[in-house]
């Protein structure tokens, strides 16, 4: 996708020392990123503001990164951040997580007292995603799904499922417990679990 | 420790196991179910097909963003001169 990035050791002073290239090489490496992950908390519409407003507090802020994590954590915590405050201010009854509770029982109706299926998984008719992908009423399922997750949740399944972040990562740059990072990404699958498996069984 | 998840519990660490996140226990008992249970090898296989197709929508989205990192370069180098180094940082 982009060439090798430099590590953190060789960037960070280049930097702090306005090296053009070493900006251009962060940019082109985390940006698309950053505005996945501000577009999953905050929605499409203001998602390459709070992008741009992030880079700007990492420039402000890199002078004092104590390098307690990997740079592009530390920038994706201020995207997510800054994310956050910003939909706080967006809109105050909106709660960032899901309301605590049936972590487990999102899908409970299908089982019977025993633990068993009360009804088995529906057959899909498909063999790999590019099948799944093929059919645009189910590509608008799976949309309508994920505009309806949390923003955490989809934030933890953005960073997971589509941009490959490993979980300690994403709970450092969300600033959840492991646990509790486990739950969205958990929940948030079954739901888009759940959004095709109905799709298959009309 | 009771040998056998139940359905129920199969899709409850559904997700743990496809992140290769069960403890060995949990996991050989995980794939002793699937094993005997169609029903959950179904039900695993579908969720790994959704992570999955996540992903491949994640992959088509990359194309454009080129522009963009030309946009933010502009940006930041007027941010720098506008604050020319701090000293010492804050």
């Amino acid at each position: 996708m982009n060439q090798q990035l430099p590590s953190d050791n060789e960037l960070i002073p280049r930097l702090l020392a306005h090296d053009e290239t070493a900006y251009t090489q962060v940019v082109s490496a985390y940006h698309g990123l950053m505005v996945h992950l501000a577009r999953a908390i905050v929605g499409p519409a203001i998602a390459d503001e709070v992008a741009q407003a992030a880079w700007l507090a990492v420039i402000r802020a890199l002078p004092r990164f104590e390098r307690r994590s990997s740079l592009k954590t530390w920038v994706l915590r201020i995207v997510s951040n800054t994310a956050k405050t910003r939909l706080r201010h967006e809109s105050r009854t909106v709660s960032l997580e899901d309301t605590q509770g049936d972590q487990t029982s999102i899908n409970a109706g299908q089982f019977n007292a025993s633990g068993r299926w009360a009804s088995p998984p529906t057959v899909w008719h498909a063999d790999t995603p590019d099948d799944l992908l093929a059919s645009q009423e189910l590509r608008a399922c799976i949309d309508t799904a994920l505009r309806a997750l949390s923003p955490l949740q989809r934030a933890a399944l953005t960073l997971r499922d589509m941009q490959g972040l490993d979980m300690e990562s994403i709970c450092k740059v969300l600033e959840v417990s492991e646990s509790n990072g486990r739950v969205l990404l958990h929940r948030a699958r079954h739901r888009i679990h759940a959004a095709i498996e109905e799709f298959y069984q009309q | 420790m009771k040998m056998m998840p139940s359905c129920r519990e199969i899709s409850e660490q559904a997700s743990d196991y496809l992140d290769q996140d069960l403890s060995p226990w949990q996991r050989a008992a995980f794939r002793m179910h699937l094993l005997m249970c169609v029903y959950c090898r179904r039900h695993v296989k579908h969720l790994g097909f959704t992570v999955a197709t996540l992903g491949k929508i994640a992959s088509e989205e990359k194309a454009r963003e080129n522009d963009d990192i030309q946009q933010i370069i502009a940006l930041i180098k007027r941010q720098q001169k506008e604050s020319p180094e701090q000293k010492g940082g804050d």
